[in-house]
């Protein structure tokens, strides 16, 4: 846990704030949010008649553009954030009772404040989920594209099931990333409890109260170092 | 009288409206491709030559631009006498389905059920993606995707609709020059194939029979088949795919409610945690801190 | 054709041999198709399975080349089975003629061959007459002098074993199909034989119709409703063509071409003229011609011009298509005009022509493309630096860039308008024709020499200056014929006259224009009349089925309810069509004509139907192998066709096993100039092919989309294979015999392109017309790598 908390670079604390997040990770960060947006919005307007007007030709290439960026930046991601990237993975896969119990809480936690959930490391329990539907919907998508783009000349009308499978787990998948993205870009830029993250997600750094109140268990590790003081406010 | 390809007079289905259809005597083709360039011709597609494809066949399948193929199939029987193989010649061109797989899959609503029976496809709203080529049970309707093109449209036959709403038959009908591709009221072509096939039934065909009546709902293309119709590669009971249809009937509403909840979930959330407070130091939970 | 395609619906049988209407007579199908809708039996006999055989009840093949023994086979099955409708014969046939004692026929020659001349005295190839130059004969078809009984004794080796072990036909196979077809001696029944280049290019093609024409003849199913002789010509315009002799052996309207040794007209016309039958008017035809192309410069006192005319060289034998090449090979034509055609494709033995248009002084090609001819220097295999050929281009308008007429299949002939004007440069033919005739004029104006007359008195006035646009319906006016003094247009060549009164450009299109009217343009559509008068105008006298007199009895009734088309009313000859008959009663005659009421081929003599009928290679066609065969002739020990010309190099059958066939497809017409530059017909058949069994392509290990090389002892072409089970592999004379087939229309120009298939295909030409043997020699396949 310790070596998995250690940022890689940078100093760990900076003018009372804790460093969460690798430039290079925030880079592809939003990266990928950006192709992840533009393919949202490119794919969206196929099947919202009321998006119509970004249905085209032209968004079609887009949409292929950006699946390509897409599909690279966990590439990108993994070779330029290396350790990090791996340990935060690691961590999005490693499952413990406090965060069912978190995630159990969760929705009336973050409506009324309570019932208090159980202390979070590094990844509460909703991050971690987010990891995953990221990482699982990013195999749908690249996979069922690719036969979506790539294999559509070849199958005959007997297999055509195999096209449809690949639009369904496609547009499936699609849903499932966009509920979770809404929520996300929501709790990273609106809700009270977390909307102090964001900074994480932009210079890397987030305060220590934030980080103590949402992340106790990883966070504790910096009270009392220096420069780590809480700022007076 | 007119000429034995014409079933109603042209003028007067224009002005009705009704559905018309056309129809194809697989027994009297005789694989000219006539219908192939007038159907190029009259809608100005361009040419596009194909590698040799081992048959008398221009064309692999329906391109884009080339909307009616004819398909030679040779069949031999082996245990036959040499003198009774066949060698099918199949116009192969959009059956204007009344539950179109195209019309279905078409994400932007370019492909729509038009006027006078026809499926009709509005290229300046197809944006090339391909999925009516797939949704179509007879790939009678095509894409030629590249890997990035943005000019790419679908292209398939539009039973001349311009022609026909302005009282002309269809350019294959008027060129085929054994009259063998019909053009009438369906209702008409319907009755004329039926007594057809009863004609060839009692001349040795036992199997002949009339294609289209009532798959997908009723073509408005017909053909009159001399045997069962897989001899001619068309599908027996064809279906518009299930999983398209799951696509469309059940994925779709579940993932726009998905979202939607969320939406709605998240809307409400805003406002009813809009009291809490954001983390301060003296919120942290202190015996985090501690221990 | 002898009849129309619209009364070809109502046959009995029909029988495609030699004929690939489906492929290249598409228009055509139809009517064929329609046939067998109401119930008539679809019979292809062909050596591929075509898309014709498709449409077909049935299909036999069988060896390329041997269609004279299935149809003789035929002729003995009728004879021996007294399947022939007897009083047709007798009374509508030279059957009962009698021949002079003399004449015989011996292991493939018939009396009279001269081996060291190569040809025949004709002199025994005549009938027995009494005093007063009447023919003997004997109606009960008993006498062994009677053509009938030569007829019998002919054909009694073509037995049904025989015509298998010959073309391959099982005796079984034959039988049926022997039966099909004598069924329709019946007078209730009829039959429609079809054919085209299948049957012409053999060096017998003229025979292999003849034989057709004599077993038509004996079944009574000539100018009867669904019968005759279905002669489909291949391009819009080769019936016109034809008609108005673009061809070396004849004058407009068939009137033959005089020798140097007709030194008058007279004596032309005596000696190529019958003494009876409609032709003994010939002189007022050939007068009424020298009259139309010579005017007031044809007066009877100089023999109406006729001195005029090109006469052939007495020791020349023809000049044909093959010969112009053969003379440009030899020096002998220096120069050369072609008009739509592309011969250095197009003609068989490619490889030759090239190298006779690289001996020309000039050239000049008048085409709507410019084509390998005109560009043949360019060709592979052929060296620029060594050819001194200058080549004039001159562009022509398309088909429907200039006004004119079509004949078509059924010698109806149709105006056609001008549907846009030809583009940039490009001029019609008739611009050509017209701007080079009046240059020459212009040129031999003032000249005194008696030699230059022909040119300098031309009668030619078209409505057009030099340069200027000719008046297309001017020519059709002259074709019609008029009054020379007051140019009134005549309505039947019934009006012309041999003294000089009358013009006309081809007699049998008299009626085509008249005071009425360009008749050819007319379009009445008259859904009563299934024959179609009103629409266009069909010759002759626009009778749309030929020798319908024969539809009715000798007493003038029709043979059968079912089958009327013309009969004798009491008063005179009428019926559905435009009677071909002299207005004699069924039990009169025409002295003049020498014709009777019962005889109605009156342009035959006696009006009789020709069963004897003499050409080069004799009165009866008899089955001669083609210069390339892969078996001996099993009949005779006349092998080939003794007066068969052969410019080409002869293969051997040790090298090149297999017979080879050359076709069309639907999808291009002839060398490919008009379709290959055309993108939606380029694509429609983009590559050349070689079409063979899968039999033969496992002995070479080849498979379909190999490229393989396909040679004969002419040359060799690299074209894909398509295997295919449509090809038979065939047992004759024990042998199993693989044919191959490779369709002619690519070249090395165009939007798609192939080597030349006709660098393999032979000048071996049929005796009479002069076609090349290319439907039937050896070749031999290999796969490339
Ligand atoms: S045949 Fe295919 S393209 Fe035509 S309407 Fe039916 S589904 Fe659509
Ligand atoms: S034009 Fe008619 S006969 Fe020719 S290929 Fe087309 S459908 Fe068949």
């Amino acid at each position: 846990m310790a070596a998995a908390t250690r940022a890689k670079t940078g100093n760990q604390v900076k003018n009372g704030k804790v460093r969460r997040f690798g430039r290079w990770s925030i880079v592809c960060h939003w990266l990928y949010a950006a192709c992840f947006l533009t393919l949202l919005v490119t794919g969206f307007g196929l099947m919202y008649d009321w998006l119509d007007f970004l249905a085209g030709a032209g968004s079609r290439l887009v949409h292929r553009y950006a699946a390509i960026g897409l599909a690279i930046m966990p590439l990108l991601y993994l070779v330029g954030s290396g350790r990090e990237a791996l340990s935060h993975i690691r961590e999005a896969f490693r499952w413990s009772k406090d965060d069912l119990r978190w995630l159990a809480v969760a929705v009336p936690y973050h409506f009324t404040g309570r019932p208090k959930p159980p202390a979070q490391g590094f990844l509460n329990a909703g991050q971690k989920l987010n990891y995953l539907v990221v990482i699982t919907t990013f195999v749908v998508f690249v996979t069922t594209g690719l036969i979506m783009w790539f294999l559509r000349p070849q199958l005959t009308v007997a297999d055509q099931g195999v096209f449809w499978w690949a639009v369904m787990l496609h547009s499936a998948a699609a849903w499932v990333a966009a509920s979770m993205f809404l929520l996300h870009v929501y709790q990273a830029a609106l809700h009270p409890f977390t909307r102090a993250s964001l900074r994480g997600m932009i210079d890397g750094y987030v305060t220590l109260e934030y980080a103590l109140f949402e992340h106790p268990k990883w966070a504790q590790q910096f009270v009392g170092q220096s420069g780590s003081k809480p700022a007076n406010r | 009288m007119g000429r034995a390809a014409i079933l109603t007079d042209p003028q007067a289905a224009a002005r009705s409206g009704a559905d018309v259809a056309m129809l194809t005597d697989l027994s009297e083709c005789i694989g000219c491709k006539a219908c192939e360039v007038a159907c190029k011709q009259w809608n100005q597609n361009q040419a596009e030559t194909s590698a040799f494809l081992g048959s008398y066949q221009s064309h692999p399948g329906i391109l884009d631009n080339t909307w009616t193929v004819i398909k030679f199939v040779e069949d031999i029987n082996e245990s036959r006498d040499m003198s009774v193989e066949s060698w099918q010649f199949i116009k192969t061109n959009c059956m204007h389905c009344t539950e179109a797989g195209c019309v279905t899959a078409c994400p932007v609503d370019a492909l729509t059920y038009g006027r006078m029976g026809t499926v009709e496809l509005d290229v300046d709203k197809c944006i090339g993606c391909g999925y009516c080529e797939k949704g179509c049970p007879f790939g009678a309707v095509a894409v030629q995707a590249q890997v990035f093109d943005t000019d790419k449209k679908a292209g398939k036959c539009t039973l001349c609709v311009d022609r026909i709403t302005n009282g002309l038959p269809p350019a294959c009908v008027q060129t085929c020059p054994t009259d063998c591709i019909k053009y009438g009221s369906r209702d008409e072509l319907i009755r004329w194939g039926r007594e057809r096939v009863a004609k060839l039934k009692a001349r040795g065909f036992a199997n002949a029979t009339l294609y289209g009546e009532n798959e997908l709902g009723g073509l408005h293309q017909l053909y009159v088949l001399l045997d069962s119709p897989e001899k001619y590669g068309l599908p027996v009971n064809p279906q518009v795919s299930p999983v398209l249809k799951a696509v469309r009937q059940v994925v779709y509403p579940l993932g726009k409610f998905l979202l939607g909840a969320t939406f709605f979930g998240l809307l409400i959330n805003f406002f009813a945690s809009r009291n809490l407070s954001e983390p301060k130091d003296t919120d942290a939970p202190k015996a985090t801190v501690q221990s | 054709m002898t009849t129309a395609l619209w009364d070809v619906p109502r046959t009995d049988l029909v029988v495609f041999m030699g004929s690939n209407a489906a492929e290249n007579h598409p228009i055509s199908m139809k009517w064929f198709l329609r046939a067998k809708e109401n119930g008539a039996k679809f019979i292809v006999l062909d050596p591929r399975f075509t898309r014709s055989a498709s449409k077909a009840d049935w299909y036999i093949p069988f060896r390329s080349g041997t269609d004279i023994v299935v149809l003789g086979g035929l002729i003995r099955y009728a004879i021996e089975n007294n399947r022939i409708q007897r009083d047709y014969v007798v009374h509508y046939t030279n059957a009962p003629l009698l021949l002079d004692p003399k004449f015989e026929f011996h292991e493939g020659l018939f009396t009279g061959w001269d081996e060291d001349a190569k040809t025949y005295n004709r002199s025994t190839w005549t009938y027995q007459t009494n005093g007063s130059g009447q023919p003997l004969r004997d109606d009960t078809l008993q006498h062994p002098n009677c053509v009938y009984q030569h007829l019998r004794r002919l054909y009694s080796k073509y037995t049904p074993e025989m015509v298998s072990r010959v073309t391959g036909i099982p005796v079984e196979t034959f039988l049926q199909l022997a039966e099909e077809v004598t069924a329709t001696a019946a007078p209730d029944k009829s039959a429609v034989f079809a054919y085209a280049m299948g049957w012409t290019q053999h060096t017998k093609g003229v025979q292999n119709i003849r034989t057709a024409a004599i077993l038509q003849l004996l079944l009574g199913n000539i100018g009867v409703p669904g019968g005759g002789i279905a002669a489909l010509r291949g391009h819009a315009n080769v019936q016109g063509a034809t008609d108005l002799a673009v061809l070396w052996h004849d004058l407009p309207g068939y009137l033959g071409t005089p020798r140097s040794s007709h030194r008058t007209l007279d004596e032309f016309i005596e000696r190529t003229t019958p003494k009876t039958g409609y032709w003994i008017n010939k002189k007022k035809f050939m007068v009424s011609l020298l009259k139309a192309w010579w005017g007031d410069k044809a007066t009877p006192e100089n023999d109406f011009a006729y001195h005029y005319l090109p006469k052939g060289r007495a020791d020349k034998h023809a000049y044909s298509h093959y010969d112009i090449f053969q003379d440009a090979l030899d020096g002998v034509v220096k120069a050369l005009v072609v008009f739509g055609q592309n011969p250095a494709v197009g003609s068989a033995d490619a490889t030759r022509v090239q190298q006779a248009l690289a001996k020309l002084d000039w050239l000049v090609v008048v085409d709507i493309f410019q084509n390998d001819t005109s560009e043949f220097w360019k060709l592979p295999g052929v060296d620029p630096r060594s050819i001194q050929t200058e080549v004039f281009f001159l562009p022509a308008a398309g088909p429907l860039e200039k006004p004119g007429s079509f004949t078509n299949t059924h010698r109806l002939i149709q105006w056609k308008h001008r549907v846009i004007e030809p583009i940039g440069e490009s001029k019609g033919d008739l611009w050509y024709a017209n701007a080079l005739a009046l240059r020459l004029k212009r040129l031999y104006a003032d000249s005194t020499k008696p030699q230059d007359e022909p040119i300098k008195y031309l009668h030619w006035d078209y409505g057009a200056g030099i340069d200027e646009e000719p008046d297309s319906e001017l020519v059709l006016k002259e074709i019609n014929g008029y009054e020379w003094a007051t140019r009134r247009q005549l309505s039947s060549f019934g009006e012309l006259k041999d003294d000089g009164s009358t013009a006309a450009g081809c007699w049998i299109y008299t009626g085509v224009y008249t005071e009425q009217g360009n008749i050819a343009a007319s379009r009445n559509k008259n859904a009563d009349d299934y024959l179609h008068h009103g629409w266009g105008f069909a010759w002759p006298s626009n009778r749309r089925v030929l020798y319908n007199r024969s539809s009715a009895d000798p007493q003038g009734r029709p043979w059968a309810e079912s089958k009327r088309l013309i009969w004798w009313d009491g008063q005179k000859w009428t019926g559905l069509d435009v009677p071909d008959m002299l207005p004699v009663p069924p039990d009169g005659y025409n002295p003049t004509y020498g014709v009777g009421g019962d005889n109605p081929f009156i342009m035959k003599e006696w009006g009789v139907g020709g069963l004897f009928g003499p050409l080069q290679e004799g009165p009866f066609p008899v089955h001669y192998e083609p210069i390339e065969a892969p078996v001996a002739n099993l009949l005779y020990a006349q092998e080939k066709n003794p007066v068969a010309r052969v410019f080409s190099r002869v293969g051997d059958v040790r090298q090149f096993p297999y017979v080879m066939t050359t076709y069309r497809l639907t999808e291009h017409l002839t060398s490919g100039i008009m379709t290959r530059w055309l993108p939606w017909l380029a694509e429609a058949f983009p590559e050349p092919f070689v079409e063979l069994s899968p039999e033969l392509a496992q002995q070479h290990g080849i498979r379909t989309g190999d490229w393989v090389r396909v040679a004969t002892a002419r040359g060799e072409a690299r074209v894909k294979a398509l295997v295919t089970r449509r090809l038979k592999p065939l047992v004759v004379d024990g042998r199993v015999i693989y044919q191959i087939g490779v369709p002619i229309h690519w070249s090395t120009r165009g939007i798609v392109t192939g080597e030349i298939a006709n660098r393999l295909t032979p000048q071996f030409q049929d005796p009479n017309v002069q076609i090349q043997e290319s439907k039937a020699f050896l070749a031999t396949i290999e796969k490339l790598a």
